[in-house]
């Protein structure tokens, strides 16, 4: 419902960049006012619209502005489409989905769609408590040293920070934290990473043991809290 | 039977906006077959399922997908 009334709002405009301003006034428009309040349907628009939010321009775009596929569709319309094409005349698919919507309870459902419980088939496999000698996966590594979001086993896009940025080809499960914390004076004496307290960069003689385990103990809480850690 | 034809005057909206790719948690199989199940669905295995992502564009959400997966098959 969301793409069509985008779609609707944009139509008459062929610039690219004027159609993503007018979805995204449209979208603030919704989030603002959807009433979310003794519903489920409310926070599960609401939901929707907070990550049509958070889309990049080009996602917006591509994938909700335009009118050909892919299109949003519900099961029983995207069924009689295909039987329609296909010309086959049979029944109604053997799955009743009114007595299996039954099943769900409606604290369940609102619960999972306002983001209070996170309910899964099948645990992704990371690192909560920070091993002794800490891994990224390989994708994530891949990524980070090109200046991209990693990806995390989560399936969601996390931004890093710079010095991430520069430990990430060591996070290779072979170096300790002391290890770690040497590779970060290395780029420093190197002049390859820059070190600032209160915007002041700090010299070699600055950077104590204590600063420098610091820093690794930050980006590792940082990266395994974001399920980055194998 | 009439043969495919290919024009090059067409321009897509992907040659006008491209696509950097990223992933999206609400497409990812775990989460299709979590909802599928509190609907009374019985949704493949997620280490065993198969995944079709059309116009997928560079793989930037199936190939995160395909990773820790390697019993599924993503196309």
């Amino acid at each position: 419902m969301i793409r069509r009334m985008m779609i609707y709002h944009t139509g008459r405009l062929t610039v690219p960049i004027r159609k993503i301003q007018q979805a995204r006034a449209l979208i603030d428009f919704l989030a603002r006012w959807v009433p979310t309040q003794d519903n489920a349907y409310g926070p599960l628009l609401k939901s929707e619209l907070e990550i049509i939010k958070k889309s990049r321009d080009y996602y917006l775009f591509l994938d909700h502005l335009e009118e050909h596929w892919p299109q949003a569709l519900g099961l029983e319309d995207l069924f009689r489409k295909i039987r329609k094409k296909r010309s086959v005349h049979q029944a109604e698919s053997d799955i009743n989905t009114e007595d299996s919507r039954k099943l769900l309870k409606k604290d369940r459902l609102q619960a999972y769609t306002i983001n209070m419980v996170e309910l899964h088939t099948y645990q992704p496999v990371f690192q909560r408590i920070i091993p002794e000698k800490p891994r990224l996966s390989p994708l994530a590594v891949y990524q980070i040293v090109r200046s991209r979001p990693a990806t995390s086993q989560r399936h969601e896009s996390v931004p890093v920070n710079r010095l991430a940025q520069r430990l990430a080809p060591c996070l290779d499960g072979s170096r300790n934290r002391s290890e770690l914390s040497g590779i970060i004076r290395e780029l420093v004496e190197q002049g390859r990473l820059v070190v600032k307290k209160d915007d002041i960069p700090l010299t070699i003689a600055d950077l104590t043991e204590e600063i420098l385990d610091g820093m690794v103990d930050r980006v590792l809480h940082n990266l395994s809290g974001s399920a980055l850690l194998v | 039977m009439d043969q495919p034809t290919c024009t090059t005057d067409k321009i897509y909206s992907y040659d006008e906006v491209p696509s950097e790719g990223q992933p999206f948690p609400q497409s990812h199989p775990v989460r299709m077959a979590t909802i599928a199940r509190l609907f009374g669905m019985s949704p493949a295995a997620v280490d065993h399922c198969r995944v079709l992502e059309l116009g997928c564009a560079g793989g930037g959400n199936l190939t995160p997908m395909a990773l820790p997966l390697p019993r599924s098959a993503f196309e």
